[in-house]
């Protein structure tokens, strides 16, 4: 995995698809889980949109995130002005793994999509990341039961944003080209502030962010993103090797995501 | 960084290993991590109970694809190999999921079409469908893969024959400049390196193909052509408006004069802008902010076209065009559908059908015709209720495409 793509491009591309986003949609919003990608997300809707993130950010809260995290996001919300929805989420004992996700985050969702109107949801996914996000389209229609009908997706001709008649809401997925070190590479050129735990403390850093239920963290002593890059460069493990949903079946993602999960 | 980046689309018939090539590229570039391999390993020992590797495992997919054996939706994998990024688009082979096919195809730089050599497989439906839409698509760089060498023994004879076959419908569809590759994605013959199976071969490997493929600039080439600017938003900035907008083609500079059609206005470039830093030259590809002389930016909208005054498009209400028929759907004249053509879009109605065919099964076109079936590919004539820019698709690619829908989309299409 030596080469490594155009960071130019990539801006581009997803400069074109949230203008696209916002000139085609009555309704926009975008998901902020204050990982990496979803802040690259909107550091890319400041320049597009020169200097302002002109659409809502939700954040899915089930209230057991990182406390780093909860520091972050007020941090930055601050700094660039956001309009930060907090949409609370309700964990229960009696569940864990894809059906916590699956009730949790899924549902909270569906409740504030139906709540504000929302007909565009923008969600920092990235192809490389995981197997079933490399069938994603840029443009993804959820039908009314808030489903990804992934063996009937319309097609995307050309880079021609269609008609979603049928559908709740559109997936709006601005930075499917990256890949995960694009992100790393991109935050470093534009300075992007990042939530700490991606850096290592006691040899040991998160590489993919989730709740503090179900996500664990790597040996690593990247302490930098100059590091992080080095190390991303040599390792042989996948992104989401820390995430438990992702694990308990070969399938579950392509199930998680068919209900409506990001 | 990587040098170049470049996208190849894998053309052919569901069977036929297109994605078993992509497998064999990603496996022998080592474009995949260590866990990604084994992971695929263990998959082929659980799901086809075998030990030697399944290549086609090595691609994202879905619990159908793998258990069915084929793929659903167009995926995508990219192979790093010397200093270039090649995007390879696999696409569903199966007929019935022609506008996967088609969301895979429409951005690729180049093309290479599968056929298998074993027996009862070779030149098939979707052989013929995949190289009519590509040459639609005006996919000009092809090369063709002969694959499952090993199961005609490596036979030069057989090979020929299937070659002379496939000129046949190549040039049917337009394609002149031809090369087949005896190939086994499955064995490696002629992916990476010349086979010894195949002595009598000595044309390039597949990879070489991939390569001189690479080697195109389709960059300049695209900035060589005229300026064509779509108008995606136009944004308020307090005192003043921006028009922000993709450059699909070509330069524009500060200063320069522009025409805005179909709104029939005639100004200069006052001021560009990337981002938030103001620059004096945009080139293709780039998202710029411009503002207009004067009071040309009083009436500009979504969907209106920029482009330099000497190489200014005339609307137009009408056009010939070559459109194909997504299977499911039908188009009679005088339906009302909806054209779009970027951020272009208006009411439509085919006026008139001068000749359909069925690139699968007919050899003539049918004449006299009120009605478009799916997988019916037509020449005909389209009306807008305003005027429109559109240009010949061979001379400006970017203002000579387009799709018709009427719901959903129903059909692609090239100005001719």
């Amino acid at each position: 995995m030596a080469e490594l793509q155009d960071l130019d491009k990539l801006e581009e591309q997803s400069i074109f698809i949230l203008r696209e986003a916002k000139a085609k949609f009555k309704n926009i919003a975008g998901l902020w889980s204050m990982g990496k990608d979803s802040t690259v997300m909107l550091a890319l809707a400041r320049k597009a949109f020169f200097g302002k993130v002109p659409f809502p950010v939700i954040h899915i809260d089930n209230g057991i995130d990182f406390p780093e995290t909860y520091e972050y996001r007020k941090k930055l919300a601050d700094e660039w002005n956001l309009d930060l929805i907090v949409a609370k989420s309700i964990i229960r004992d009696d569940i864990s793994g894809i059906k916590c996700c699956g009730a949790n985050k899924t549902d909270a969702l569906k409740e504030l999509l139906d709540e504000r109107g929302f007909d565009g949801l923008i969600v920092s996914i990235r192809r490389d990341e995981h197997g079933i996000r490399a069938k994603e389209r840029h443009f993804s229609p959820r039908d009314k039961q808030f489903k990804w009908n992934y063996d009937d997706q319309p097609p995307e001709v050309w880079d021609f944003t269609s008609k979603f008649e049928d559908s709740s809401h559109v997936r709006i997925h601005p930075l499917l080209q990256w890949n995960e070190v694009d992100t790393w590479r991109y935050v470093k050129r534009e300075n992007i502030p990042m939530n700490p735990l991606y850096f290592s403390r006691n040899g040991k850093r998160f590489r993919s962010l989730g709740c503090t239920k179900c996500t664990v963290s790597v040996e690593s002593n990247a302490k930098t993103i100059d590091e992080i890059i080095e190390e991303l460069k040599s390792t042989d493990i996948a992104e989401r090797s820390g995430r438990m949903q992702d694990k308990e079946k070969e399938n579950v993602m392509q199930r998680l995501r068919a209900l409506g999960y990001m | 960084m990587a040098e170049r980046e470049i996208k190849i689309s894998l053309l052919g018939h569901k069977d036929h290993g297109k994605s078993t090539l992509i497998g064999r590229l990603l496996y022998e570039t080592h474009s995949l991590t260590e866990d990604r391999v084994n992971e695929a390993r263990a998959m082929t020992k659980s799901v086809l109970g075998k030990d030697e590797l399944e290549y086609a495992f090595l691609l994202d997919s879905f619990e159908e694809e793998r258990e069915g054996g084929f793929t659903l939706d167009t995926t995508r994998a990219q192979v790093h190999h010397g200093g270039v990024i090649y995007e390879l688009i696999d696409v569903p082979g199966h007929k019935e999921l022609v506008k996967n096919m088609l969301t895979g195809a429409s951005l690729a730089h180049a093309a290479i079409l599968i056929v298998s050599a074993k027996e009862d497989e070779r030149l098939k439906d979707e052989t013929k469908l995949h190289l009519y839409l590509a040459s639609l698509l005006g996919i000009k760089n092809l090369v063709v893969t002969i694959n499952k060498i090993d199961t005609i023994s490596y036979n030069e004879e057989i090979f020929n024959s299937i070659k002379e076959e496939m000129t046949k419908i190549l040039k049917s569809f337009g394609y002149e400049k031809l090369s087949f590759v005896p190939v086994s994605a499955r064995k490696g013959d002629n992916v990476m390196a010349l086979s010894e199976a195949t002595p009598w071969y000595k044309g390039k490997t597949v990879i070489e193909f991939m390569e001189e493929f690479s080697r195109i600039d389709y960059e300049k080439e695209i900035e060589e052509l005229p300026a064509r600017m779509f108008v995606q938003d136009i944004y308020d900035m307090g005192d003043e408006k921006i028009l922000v907008g993709r450059l699909d083609t070509g330069k524009l500079r500060v200063g320069q004069e522009v025409a805005v059609e179909p709104l029939g206005v005639s100004t200069a470039i006052d001021e560009m802008k990337i981002r938030n830093d103001s620059v004096k030259e945009g080139r293709a590809g780039q998202n710029l902010g411009v503002m207009l002389k004067g009071d040309g930016m009083a009436d500009v909208k979504r969907g209106n076209v920029c482009m330099p005054a000497d190489s200014r498009a005339e609307p137009v209400k009408s056009i010939s065009a070559k459109i194909f028929c997504l299977p499911g759907n039908e188009i009679k004249t005088g339906d009302e559908l909806t054209i779009t053509c970027a951020s272009q879009e208006a009411n439509a109605k085919i006026s008139d059908i001068a000749e359909k065919m069925n690139p699968i099964v007919d050899s003539e076109p049918k004449k006299d015709v009120d009605d478009i079936a799916g997988w019916e590919a037509a020449e005909v004539k389209i009306e807008f209720n305003e005027p429109l820019v559109f240009e010949s698709f061979s001379k400006l690619p970017h203002t000579g495409r387009f799709v018709l829908s009427k719901g959903g989309v129903v059909a692609v299409g090239v100005v001719i």
